[in-house]
């Protein structure tokens, strides 16, 4: 077990280098002339030129031949490439164009927000879908497990901009149970946390009740009933450790949508987070930060499979980590 | 416990019905089954695939999936008490202590994330509970021939070989002394040498705890090491029932005669391997008359004609077809 973690983890270096070769592609080689957008379209060729110089975007690409050739080797890598390598492993991604802030603090102070809204909504989400699957399962076929599905389905259907702004509008401005916006107290997470959890809620419902009912026909069940259990115990006891299987699937899958989307609750709720941070970005071309952000997002979502693979041999005895 | 006559009858199914109701409408699984198992005695229900003797054997404790399974008459007795009617309660009582089964896929059957041991000790807590200890367990194992037992308690199913896995479903079923075993199919998916050890641990057991077995199959080459009495099943009811010596030498019913011509001898000089023409019957589009008629080598012009013939009883035996009668 110890021995497949620490294997796992190596394996993470060359999948971090091969992300560091995708965002590089995608910023340096294919990406948009990021002085050029900078100084706008006015601007003219030595402007540009200047600027892209002071950013480190202008050299070389990937091997620096000519400054080899006339200086010391080593020279060979003064390249942006080199320079964003070294920027990753040193985590220090540079300035922000827009604000002139180190984007490695603005990712920290960024990170602890970002987390305190997406981490309960996934938990939350995580408990009372599988739950009101399990009451599914248990009432299978009756009007009470009807009714969930054509609610789960209605709730999958509407927008999550629909539930923003029905939340800031009817709890926070019409009834002021909650603050709008801003990000001070635990108070002003309840409702963005809220909303993230309803709008989430019905895809997961109807996730996790196909795979409670579809463990609810294997042959196993019939023998848990032939045994005499009562329908609870089979459900919370037999079907549940099975179902974990696929639910821990469905849950890789889910952790992207905790970072990207975080974006609109962030956004509308004034909260400083990755989200937060990348929209602003975004809007105002801030190459580097956008650059950053991408690559720490690819690297959080390589760790979590990380995690969900250790999951798995915790609960099917069948998967060995070798 | 009290003392019981071997003839003393256990459990009782009474013109017993279960359908299932699907997009093609009812398709009636179970159609009027009635036999009797007494105390001790082992009954075999053969059939091909389909013809609603797993269903029956569902139907025993109430276990046919519902939807799309509905019961839709008939009593099932155990000692006088009605199956069908009584209570979740009183059913969860009978299930796994006084009816317990095996089914044909041990690999499937057990289940797969829980260690052997905690499956059986489960059993025990259920029904036994003074009783669900370690030393029990292995007992249990070690009653069902298996090696190491102290050990393969903590394995988990898919570590066992199919086998073993069978075996332990016997240790768990046997775990509160059933007074019936029902065997669905116990050595279909098996090995031809672990189907014969299967069986003989069966027939050893029968007599050791001096149980009651109802015997699920398609192949009546098994029914004769352990079946006294054997029930022939055609699309969902019953067309011969006899003792099994007499029934296996001197077939009646044309497809029971089928069946038997159809099981593989070794040593015989035959060409080919004999089947029965035609296929198993739509139960959702069955015939008029006698079920079996349009693949029947003695068919009449009355057997679509006429109303389905009745099970016609004499010296012990029955068939359900007027040109054989014993």
């Amino acid at each position: 077990m110890l021995g497949y973690i620490v294997r796992r983890v190596l394996y993470v270096i060359p999948v971090v280098f091969g992300v560091a070769l995708v965002t590089f592609i995608l910023f340096h080689v294919v990406g948009w002339n990021a002085a050029a957008m900078m100084l706008g379209k006015h601007a003219s060729p030595e402007e540009i030129a200047a600027l892209q110089k002071q950013l480190g975007l202008a050299g070389p690409k990937w091997l620096n031949w000519e400054a080899a050739r006339e200086g010391p080797w080593y020279r060979l890598f003064d390249s942006q490439w080199f320079f964003y390598l070294r920027q990753i492993v040193t985590f220090d991604f540079g300035r922000s164009f827009a604000t002139n802030q180190k984007i490695s603090t603005l990712i920290l102070d960024g990170i602890l927000p970002s987390l305190s809204l997406t981490v309960p909504i996934f938990m939350i989400d995580l408990v009372v879908a599988i739950g009101i699957a399990l009451v599914c399962a248990y009432r299978r076929n009756t009007w009470l497990d009807r009714s969930i599905v054509v609610l789960a389905v209605v709730g999958m259907s509407v927008s999550s901009l629909v539930y923003i702004l029905l939340g800031q509008y009817l709890l926070a401005f019409r009834w002021g149970l909650f603050p709008i916006w801003g990000y001070e107290t635990a108070k002003y997470l309840v409702l963005p946390v809220l909303i993230g959890v309803v709008s989430g809620l019905g895809s997961g419902v109807r996730f996790y009740r196909t795979v409670m009912l579809d463990e609810m026909y294997q042959d196993y069940v019939r023998t848990a009933f032939a045994k005499g259990n009562t329908e609870r115990r089979v459900l919370f006891v037999h079907v549940l450790k099975n179902a974990m299987i696929p639910i821990l699937t469905s849950v890789v899958l889910s952790i992207p949508f905790l970072y990207t989307g975080s974006l609109l609750l962030e956004n509308f709720f004034g909260i400083p987070g990755l989200g937060y941070l990348s929209v602003e970005a975004i809007n105002s071309a801030d190459f580097p930060v956008i650059k950053a952000v991408v690559f720490v997002g690819s690297i959080l979502y390589v760790l979590a499979t990380l995690v969900t693979d250790i999951c798995y041999a915790l609960v099917d005895p069948r998967i060995k980590l070798r | 416990m009290t003392t019981n006559s071997p003839t003393e009858v256990l459990l009782r199914v009474i013109d017993l019905r279960v359908s299932f109701f699907t997009d093609e409408g009812e398709v009636r699984a179970v159609d009027g089954v009635s036999f009797e198992i007494r105390r001790g005695e082992t009954l075999a229900l053969v059939g091909e695939s389909g013809c609603g003797k797993s269903v029956t054997a569902l139907a025993l404790t109430r276990l046919v999936p519902s939807p799309p399974g509905q019961y839709r008459g008939g009593q099932v007795l155990l000692d006088g008490e009605d199956v069908l009617t009584m209570s979740k309660q009183r059913l969860r009582e009978i299930r796994g202590a006084r009816i317990s089964y095996i089914f044909q896929e041990p690999a499937t059957s057990l289940n797969p994330v829980f260690r052997v041991g905690f499956q059986i000790k489960e059993a025990l807590q259920l029904h036994r509970p003074e009783l669900a200890t370690d030393d029990e367990v292995v007992r249990l194992l070690e009653l069902v021939g298996i090696p190491d037992a102290a050990q393969r308690a903590r394995a988990y199913p898919h570590q066992l070989s199919g086998g073993q896995q069978q075996r332990v479903m016997i240790a768990m079923a046997l775990a509160c002394h059933p007074a019936l075993l029902v065997a669905d199919e116990p050595t279909t998916a098996l090995d031809v040498t672990i189907q014969k050890q299967i069986l003989e641990l069966l027939r050893d057991l029968k007599q050791k705890l001096q149980m009651s077995i109802l015997l699920i199959t398609h192949n009546l080459g098994i029914v004769g090491d352990l079946a006294d009495r054997v029930a022939v099943m055609y699309a969902g009811r019953i067309v011969e029932h006899g003792p099994a010596r007499t029934l296996l030498t001197r077939p009646l019913h044309p497809y029971t005669q089928a069946l038997l011509k159809s099981i593989p001898r070794l040593g015989a000089q035959r060409e080919r391997l004999v089947s029965i023409p035609g296929v198993v019957p739509n139960p959702a589009r069955l015939t008029t008359g006698c079920k079996f008629h349009p693949r029947c080598p003695l068919v009449q012009p009355a057997c679509s004609a006429e109303p389905e013939p009745s099970l016609e009883e004499r010296d012990g035996r029955a068939v359900r077809c007027p040109y054989v009668m014993p």
